[in-house]
């Protein structure tokens, strides 16, 4: 095997692995409440810093995850009961343009409070390298996201389609103002759904994290270059934000290996626009997404 | 795009006009007939202000100031571009850095041609964004709202990377040429403000005219929703690309005048972050509104440095001086992030929508002091 | 233009699971929704609400389950369940002390599976699933709400709504749409629910005769009042389908 092959594919699952995760808090988010979210990456962002706080301060890899975790959970938890309940029944105009506002917000205080530096985290995850076959090498880093986002989807996934709760979940989603009068707790639901979308964007924040040391910009940039994939797999699928964000990623990693770097984004965005004109609920979203 | 009935959005100003215009007239404002009268006597308050600022930008104003007022007045002419596409016909964009690109580099670029006779520049450029814009929307024929605005994402990062790989390794950027009309340089800040404010009195009074008449109300009930206005007969495919077409073009005008006003041109503004200043400014200033987005491109120019002089008056606690000193700008955006959310959830008129509750507010104080 | 309101018979057993006094509803554009309305709902009875769009039945409806708190809508007067004051109370507080809602519109979940709306509102009292079980959802259970048909969709609804346990049940415009044999399936097993468990029901219904076919008690509205109150022995459909509902034979 080659080493531009190994590397794509390490690369690919890698960055599938963080696109996925932001994508799969867009999906939820979306699917619970119609809310287009272009904060995801505000979330991630949040989640980076604080996962580097507590990193820098000697704090070590699993408790730091914990608490960044708890932190984005109750991040999400407050930015809706604060902000968007107030605008539940606005038009998708008007919330995805809070959310565009929300998204300013967020990263401007976090640069206020920690810097607009590179964020560098010190060594949480052993630097080790396994050699597997030929010139394919997995670095522990590398391991560790893609199993976490495995794991996180599995939990999704599980708890949506095996549990009460993940029926609730769905029913909000498929008819918020029935599910109320079956007693469904929406606001609960919806708080819930907010939570769990900026967690993941968080644990996103935190992979990319280890992979690279990035400015607070590209971080947050992760929610916008996150669309194509979004797109890809389907607004409303679970299952398509995984295989959009490896879609993606592959893509990504193709042409900065065989082609030019530079071309990457305007590839992506392409990507979308193609998307977009052909075939707009992506590979598994349902047929009513393409009418929003 | 159908607005929620219990939110009258933009409608409650106009609303609150023909409150004042059809009740008993007030002492104080001369308000009688019919309803045009009120927004008559707004216009002529607008032209008089207008004049007022103008003598003081090219007389009055010292030479930072005058720097400051002529971004300001091309990010006017953006905002008031933006306002069209999305506070009267309604449609989201988050293309206007990529139309801005667009105008600034043809602009950068044709002004050195010898054909290129002052003011052709500016003209081609908006042609270029017409054209552009024409073809956006024609995507956006067949997306509608959230997809649209995706696709204008798509846009900026299009633009962004065509204009990064025409501008190549000419790493200082375009320079544009000096405009000159006859022999009239427009050489030094204070005579590039002069051709600012002309193109955007040019700008409000022609807009200001067609959002008057037919073109105007068609938009509006596009706006108000899409489905409902195509059934009554308004031609939605027509107006749409329209307010494409229009909006692109002045928003690249509002390119070609930057590139003047920063004499060389280089890829590097033209990011998603400046397309969302330009959103931030006509809904802080007040969706639907060529005023609305005056002011709002004023707030985002101005702030940072406001924000930045303050540091200068606070002497006691050097703390937060030098904290202002190192954060004015996130802080500014802090601020935009959270003015949006505001506007968003009490008062989606923006400013302007404050002012005029403020107004109707006064004039029934005054009318009921007139009855007591 | 209204007849003089006569009380029927009450059938005694105590104090009635649902009494509102003075209920009036207002909506945030100063449309009048329910003015001054007062009626209750003893155990063990169908008490049909008719009236042309607009009357203010679903309001009534709404209003009672608590909707109409939580929506910027002025509402006076008192709601009593079961003797106990619930003014203020929020849907889901409504829903917890038994008030169960079907609507008219989307009273189903698309994208759900028969067995998933089952499984969702859980298992209701032991029997009464009998009492509003339909053959035929044994058969479907793993099929999409969203291809059942009308009929289907309805009696799903009521099934659904059974199994909330409630402890009053409103139906909204349960014929819309429906064929008349099914609609008479549909109201001959609400006869039946009621009759068994003994849970109070309040039909809103466009289509009077079949209401009044299993209602014990009839409220006419018009304009957001009772313009009509009595037992359904006594009232004869067609005048009343004649005169507020507008319908002419």
């Amino acid at each position: 095997m080659s080493p531009q092959v190994a590397t794509l594919i390490t690369g690919t699952l890698t960055t599938g692995a963080i696109l996925s995760l932001l994508s799969v808090g867009f999906v939820i988010m979306y699917r619970a409440t119609k809310v287009v979210s272009f904060a995801q990456g505000a979330f991630s962002l949040l989640g980076g810093f604080t996962f580097m706080a507590l990193t820098q301060d000697g704090t070590g890899l699993w408790l730091a995850l914990v608490i960044t975790l708890v932190v984005a959970l109750a991040a999400g938890t407050v930015t809706y009961l604060v902000v968007f309940v107030r605008l539940v029944g606005a038009e998708p105009f008007i919330t995805a343009i809070a959310t565009i506002g929300l998204g300013t917000l967020i990263e401007a205080c976090a640069i206020i409070a920690w810097g607009s530096g590179p964020i560098i985290l010190p060594t949480v995850i052993s630097g080790r390298v396994y050699h597997l076959t030929g010139s394919l090498t997995v670095s522990v880093t590398q391991i560790f996201i893609v199993v976490s986002a495995i794991v996180i989807f599995a939990v999704v996934i599980t708890a949506l389609r095996r549990t009460r709760l993940g029926l609730r979940v769905q029913a909000v989603a498929d008819q918020p103002r029935l599910a109320a009068y079956v007693g469904i707790n929406v606001v609960a639901i919806t708080t819930l759904a907010w939570a769990v979308s900026s967690a993941t964007a968080a644990v996103g924040g935190v992979a990319f994290l280890l992979t690279t040391q990035p400015s607070p910009d590209s971080v947050y940039s992760l929610g916008l270059v996150v669309f194509p994939a979004i797109l890809l797999g389907g607004l409303d699928s679970v299952g398509g934000a995984l295989v959009g964000g490896i879609l993606l990623a592959f893509i990504q990693n193709l042409v900065i290996t065989y082609a030019n770097g530079t071309w990457q984004d305007v590839t992506s965005y392409g990507l979308l626009l193609l998307v977009l004109l052909i075939r707009p609920q992506g590979l598994f979203g349902s047929a009513e997404v393409s009418r929003v | 795009m159908s607005t929620d009935d219990d939110r009258g959005a933009v409608g409650r100003p106009a609303a609150a006009t023909q409150d004042i215009a059809l009740a008993a007239p007030p002492a104080a404002a001369a308000a009688r007939g019919p309803r045009l009268d009120s927004a008559d006597l707004k216009r002529w308050l607008g032209a008089v202000v207008y004049v007022v600022v103008a003598a003081y930008i090219l007389f009055g104003a010292s030479a930072f100031n005058q720097y400051q007022a002529s971004l300001v007045l091309v990010f006017a002419v953006a905002a008031i571009g933006q306002d069209w596409l999305m506070g009267r016909a309604g449609q989201i964009s988050l293309g206007a850095a990529a139309f801005m690109a667009v105008g600034a580099f043809t602009t950068a670029r044709i002004s050195n041609e010898s054909w290129a006779v002052f003011p052709l520049p500016i003209i081609i450029s908006a042609v270029f964004g017409c054209v552009l814009g024409l073809v956006v929307g024609l995507t956006g024929l067949r997306l509608r709202g959230l997809y649209l605005a995706l696709s204008t994402l798509a846009l900026q990062f299009i633009v962004a990377f065509a204009a990064e790989r025409y501008q190549g390794s000419n790493e200082a950027g375009l320079t544009a040429a000096v405009p000159a009309l006859g022999g009239f340089k427009f050489a030094s800040v204070q005579r590039l403000n002069l051709l600012f404010l002309v193109v955007l009195a040019l700008v409000v009074l022609g807009l200001g005219g067609v959002y008057r008449r037919a073109p105007g109300r068609a938009w509006a009930a596009i706006r108000q929703d899409e489905a409902a206005a195509a059934v009554a007969g308004v031609d939605v495919v027509k107006w749409k690309l329209l307010a494409f077409v229009g909006s692109s073009g002045i928003i690249a005008v509002a390119g070609s005048l930057y590139a003047y006003q920063a004499a060389t041109v280089t890829y590097i503004p033209f990011d998603i972050s400046l397309a969302v200043s330009i959103l931030v400014m006509v809904f802080i200033g007040g969706l639907g509104s060529m005023t609305g987005a005056i002011i709002g491109a004023v707030i985002v120019e101005l702030l940072p440095n406001w924000l930045q002089s303050i540091t200068n008056q606070v002497q006691g606690g050097s703390g937060l001086s030098s904290w202002l000193q190192t954060n004015h700008a996130e802080l500014a955006l802090a601020i935009y992030g959270l003015a949006l959310l505001l506007v968003l959830i009490f008062e989606r008129g923006g400013i302007v929508g404050l002012l005029n509750r403020l107004l109707t507010l006064t004039v029934r104080i005054a009318r009921r002091r007139e009855r007591a | 233009m209204s007849e003089p309101a006569t009380t029927p018979a009450d059938p005694g057993t105590g104090q009635p699971v649902l009494r509102t006094s003075g209920l009036s509803v207002t909506y945030a554009n100063g449309a009048v929704g329910l003015e001054d309305v007062s009626l209750s709902i003893p155990e063990g009875t169908i008490t049909a609400v008719l009236g042309r769009n607009g009357a203010g039945k679903t309001s009534l409806l709404r209003a009672i389950a608590g909707f109409l708190r939580s929506e910027h809508v002025t509402v006076r007067g008192q709601v009593e369940l079961a003797g106990r004051r619930v003014a203020a109370a929020s849907p889901m507080k409504m829903h917890r002390l038994g008030v169960v809602f079907v609507p008219e519109r989307d009273k189903v979940f698309p994208g759900l599976t028969v067995s998933d709306h089952l499984r969702l509102v859980g298992s209701g009292k032991g029997d009464q699933p009998d009492a509003l079980s339909f053959d035929w959802i044994e058969g479907r259970l793993t099929s999409r709400a969203g291809m059942l048909s009308g009929g289907e969709r309805q009696m799903l609804a009521l099934a659904m709504a059974v199994r909330q346990s409630p402890r009053l049940l409103l139906v909204d415009e349960l014929s819309l749409g429906l064929a008349p044999v099914i609609v008479k399936e549909l109201m001959t097993a609400l006869r039946r629910l009621t009759d068994v468990s003994g849970v109070p029901i309040v039909l809103v219904e466009q289509d009077a005769a079949a209401a009044l076919r299993i209602a014990d008690r009839v409220f006419v509205m018009d304009h957001g009042q009772v313009v009509w109150q009595g037992a359904s022995a006594d009232t004869d459909a067609g005048e009343i389908s004649a005169r507020y509902l507008g319908v002419t034979r």
